[in-house]
């Protein structure tokens, strides 16, 4: 990145620039500052209360997809060498009547109130050139919702359920996990819980 | 100036050597967990959540057995007899047994938590008071933005971990554990068997077997970033079963010693919209990519704040 991008950028984060500018920036810096100008929004949103527990709807397949199929295949990360272990197959059983943890799988709020998304949303950026998340990501995904809200509305129960359960299989698996890996013993288990009040 | 500067040197060893006692005294306490004899009830709460448990904890030349009841709602037991998680709860057939290896996860408990002070720092806060037993407050703060700040009240007798509050960056409260009450001493076998009555354990070997064929068409995949501290404690191909329905998926799963997050990849029929939510101290992240053809479900669960989940969750890649 040149002096002038960095500049550009710093204003950027700043928030001194106009509609057509962030544009321009987004347009001319590296994904990786794309990315951190993402975070950084979303760290804005989150310190102004905006991004709430439930809060955050993030949809960046096809975005993420074009990103792996133009990018060579990283190295693992450092002390994460490639184990064979996983030829071993575990079997493990989230029957849908079973244990109900969390609902996790429920109404999805989206954030699209935010001056800063808005005017994002409104620009020429595609979702490719945003691919973790932004004003672009969220509006799309609105969109997509109210679209589908018809049609989808019969096969919504079976999916949510199958989400369910896929999540609560997922969630029990972590939590037993980390039951072995945090000195904690079977406290982790806890987290299984489904919600009493 | 040199004074000075000797007294900034005085000052930062009579800082680091506070720090000792804290480190210890959590190093301790890892282990107590698994080297006492204990039953006790505790209360977990998150957000508006309040559920009670009641625990039971064994060790037989080195071999733990606990027993976890979930006291609210449905009955629902865990036991871990040392070779794998019973979920037990009531009617037939309606048993999940996850096999283990015993003691490769014992010889793993009894690793140094060493590395963790590299990733947080630890402060004793003051004494208190919990579930009638005097401990020791301290406080872990990390030292980068990946984990969630842990305030553990420690036993001053045993070393036992009796209440845990995790915090976000902000100093918000996410969740909290505490014994209401805790009895040190040895624990009898019986008290290690499930109070729910007609359960029995099915036999999986059928479905292990069938699962064996289908790793073939499936990528291994690998995590291109995970946040410093983190290493990889297991890499395996799983099944989960839904009326009748297999759904194979890797797990990968890592740990820094006090937090973990595992990565679940699973192949699906269609992308769908990802999520990102946070219950209590746990980011539940997910997203869809698409490789030769295939889309695939990522979802990254684990005590980090969601925004590192989401970082975890774009760095899965297909292994090479």
């Amino acid at each position: 990145m040149n002096e002038q991008q960095q500049e550009s950028l710093s204003a950027l984060f700043d928030g001194e620039v106009s509609d057509f500018e962030v544009r321009r920036v987004l347009a001319e810096v590296d994904a990786d500052a794309r990315g951190r100008w993402q975070r950084y929004q979303l760290i804005s949103s989150a310190v102004a209360h905006k991004l709430d527990e439930n809060l955050l709807t993030i949809n960046v397949a096809d975005a993420v997809a074009a990103e792996i199929a133009d990018e060579p295949v990283l190295k693992a990360a450092s002390g994460s060498k490639p184990s064979r272990s996983w030829l071993k197959p575990v079997v493990g059983f989230a029957a849908a009547a079973s244990i109900a943890f969390v609902s996790v799988v429920g109404i999805q709020t989206l954030d699209d109130q935010s001056p800063v998304n808005g005017f994002i949303a409104n620009g020429n950026v595609s979702a490719s050139q945003l691919p973790i998340i932004g004003g672009t990501g969220l509006n799309q995904a609105s969109a997509v919702a109210d679209i589908n809200l018809a049609t989808q509305i019969n096969d919504i129960d079976a999916e949510k359920q199958q989400e369910q359960a896929r999540i609560n299989y997922y969630l029990q698996q972590h939590a037993q996990n980390a039951s072995f890996n945090n000195g904690r013993g079977l406290l982790p288990m806890a987290r299984m819980s489904k919600e009493e009040y | 100036m040199r004074s000075f500067s000797a007294l900034f040197l005085l000052m930062l060893a009579a800082l680091s050597r506070a720090e000792v006692p804290a480190q210890q005294l959590i190093e301790q306490m890892a282990q107590s967990a698994h080297k006492l004899d204990y039953q006790g009830y505790f209360i977990y709460e998150r957000g508006m959540q309040s559920t009670s448990y009641q625990i039971v904890h064994q060790v037989r030349d080195e071999q733990e057995k606990q027993r976890l009841v979930f006291l609210d709602g449905e009955p629902f037991e865990v036991i871990n007899d040392g070779h794998s998680f019973q979920c037990i709860h009531p009617g037939s057939s309606n048993v999940q047994r996850i096999e283990h290896k015993g003691l490769d996860a014992w010889l793993k408990l009894q690793k140094p938590l060493a590395n963790i002070w590299h990733y947080y720092q630890a402060d004793v806060l003051g004494k208190s008071r919990i579930a009638g037993r005097p401990v020791t407050q301290i406080q872990l703060q990390p030292r980068d933005q990946h984990r969630y700040p842990f305030i553990f009240y420690v036993d001053d007798e045993t070393g036992m971990m009796l209440k845990m509050l995790m915090l976000d960056q902000k100093g918000k409260l996410l969740e909290r554990f505490r014994y209401v009450k805790i009895d040190y001493g040895e624990v009898a076998d019986s008290a290690l068997e499930p109070q729910i009555q007609n359960y029995q354990v099915a036999d999986h070997s059928t479905e292990t077997a069938a699962s064996t064929q289908l790793q073939a068409q499936l990528p291994a995949w690998q995590l291109a970033w995970v946040p410093d501290g983190f290493q990889q404690e297991h890499n395996q191909m799983q099944l989960w079963l839904q009326d009748e329905h297999e759904h194979q998926h890797q797990a990968l799963m890592y740990s820094d010693g006090l937090s973990a997050f595992s990565v679940f990849i699973e192949p699906v029929a269609q992308a769908g919209q990802g999520t990102s939510k946070r219950i209590g101290s746990t980011a539940i992240v997910s997203q869809y990519i698409k490789v030769s053809g295939q889309v695939f479900l990522v979802t990254v669960i684990g005590e980090i704040p969601p925004m590192t989940a989401q970082q975890i969750a774009i760095s899965v890649r297909p292994a090479p």
